[in-house]
């Protein structure tokens, strides 16, 4: 698949945090999720990607070339962030002519198209609607000026279960042509479940891993066991695992071999969050 | 950059209201006062101070952090932004004159003619440089300090321009310049170069303090 963006070690650091050599790809038609835990380094990752904040180093390419070195390649992205980022007095309709001055590329009928297909009052203040219809309002900008990635962060927070499968639905259609690709930073692991194709967990700074969402959720596995069963467990087998207060929870790559070798012993399927936690606030192995 | 000029005055025309407001409650007290003389500066330096307002909006609604996930740069921004209070002190010396030629009209006791209506341009023309000076100053303070601090510094940008100015003609006059009407004059007629370097200076001044600071 050809490969959309380009991340390349980048490098960032502040007094107390660094971003260290970061690096993944984003190929074309795919929908890649972000995760990891508060402080891991998503949004600087987001926001460096986007040349908001200078790297150290590493290079981020977009259709083979450098982010930073053209202001016009963001007509290609469009971005959501957690909060709409116009002023409240502001309408949706002054809204569109304001974006249309700032992209070459805007169709304002696919915008007005958005606004109706999201039910949304093109003459009301921004303070006048919801927090979903303001998350609406945001992808539909997002989506009018006909970018090729869509880069959301943490967009879909706050909202309800029936709102985000609403606007997962409209994800969804904008990477059918295998054209399009998205990458989300969510907080929300079964959104991500639901929807992408890769999922790169990010963890103190570094990625922990960039792997394809099915190999986890097929693949991977969780042993539920006690302290004298886990010593039973073979080191080489144990990915990462947690001490909880009655068991623990030790995370296998390969979850049917592990059924298969520890017969008495119950085999979970893993899902991002449980994935997570164990590497997050248990101990790694390997 | 049209749409950051564009998002400004939208953002802005939600004031108008409460700035015609405080215009006819000022214009009330100043043309008892001063006449239309004090109004034409009081109306220019309230419509450069709404360049203020125009962050606060910005920063109550992290714009500065989006713009830059448009087709836009940092540059861009800083431009925006002098243009913006450009319109708005220029806004401001039209209204200004445009009031006080009403006044003018209006009153019994002022008569219309070709030498009123001079001073009156005159005044217009020097409270649209003093404008923005003042602006200038403001901006690069905002981009530095923030909105909520620059409220706080307002008077440096006040008395950073005035001591410099009371400076250099101290200097003048301890070298033995002496200030006639007819120098005043020649100084008057190159105060529009003067305002176009000093926003030339704190333009680039903005550009960099902005190009550092992280959104």
């Amino acid at each position: 698949m050809e490969t959309l963006l380009k991340v390349e070690n980048i490098c960032k650091e502040y007094d107390g945090f660094k971003l260290d050599n970061v690096s993944f790809t984003i190929p074309k038609g795919t929908i890649m999720g972000l995760v990891g835990e508060n402080g891991a380094g998503k949004s600087t990752t987001i926001n460096i990607i986007l040349d908001i904040i200078k790297k150290d180093s590493g290079t981020v390419t977009f259709g083979g070339k450098e982010l930073s070195s053209d202001k016009n390649i963001k007509e290609d992205i469009g971005v959501v962030f957690d909060e709409i980022n116009f002023h409240e007095t502001l309408t949706p309709e002054k809204v569109g002519k304001i974006c249309a001055k700032a992209y070459k590329q805007w169709n304002g009928s696919t915008y007005k198209g958005y606004l109706k297909r999201f039910g949304l009052p093109a003459d009301n203040e921004i303070k006048t609607l919801s927090k979903g219809m303001k998350m609406k309002l945001s992808i539909a900008i997002a989506l009018s000026h006909d970018p090729k990635l869509l880069i959301l962060d943490e967009a879909t927070s706050g909202l309800d279960p029936v709102m985000r499968d609403d606007i997962l639905d409209v994800f969804l259609e904008f990477v059918q042509d295998e054209e399009h690709s998205i990458m989300m930073s969510s907080h929300i692991t079964t959104d991500l479940e639901k929807i992408a194709d890769n999922i790169t967990f990010i963890h103190k700074g570094s990625v922990f891993f960039s792997k394809l969402k099915d190999e986890l959720r097929y693949s991977y596995g969780i042993i539920r066991c006690g302290e004298s069963d886990f010593k039973n467990i073979a080191k080489e087998d144990i990915l990462a695992y947690r001490k909880e207060e009655y068991q623990l929870s030790v995370l296998v790559a390969d979850k049917k071999a592990a059924k298969r070798k520890y017969r008495n012993m119950v085999v979970d399927d893993a899902a991002i969050d449980d994935i997570l936690l164990i590497y997050v606030k248990g101990e790694q192995v390997r | 950059m049209k749409s950051l000029i564009l998002k400004d005055l939208y953002n802005i025309g939600h004031n108008v209201r409460s700035l015609v407001i405080s215009m006819i409650f000022c214009a009330g007290i100043l043309f008892f006062t001063t006449g239309g003389e004090g109004f034409v500066y009081m109306s220019t330096i309230i419509f450069t101070m709404m360049i203020l307002t125009t962050f606060a909006f910005d920063e109550n609604c992290k714009w500065n952090h989006y713009a830059m996930t448009m087709p836009v740069s940092k540059k861009d921004i800083v431009v925006s932004k002098y243009a913006v209070m450009i319109i708005f002190t220029a806004t401001g010396a039209v209204v200004g004159l445009l009031v006080g030629a009403v006044f003018a009209a209006a009153s019994k006791s002022a008569e219309m003619n070709t030498e009123n209506m001079l001073e009156m341009l005159t005044n217009a023309a020097a409270a649209f440089l003093i404008g923005i000076i003042f602006g200038s100053m403001e901006i690069p303070l905002v981009f530095r300090f923030g909105t909520e601090k620059s409220r706080l510094l307002m008077f440096v940008s006040f008395l950073v321009p005035a001591a410099l100015f009371f400076g250099i003609y101290k200097l003048l006059v301890t070298a033995g310049v002496e200030f006639t009407d007819a120098l005043f004059l020649r100084i008057l007629c190159f105060s529009p170069l003067f305002a176009a370097v000093w926003v030339y200076v704190t333009f680039r001044i903005s550009c960099a303090v902005f190009e550092r600071r992280e959104i």
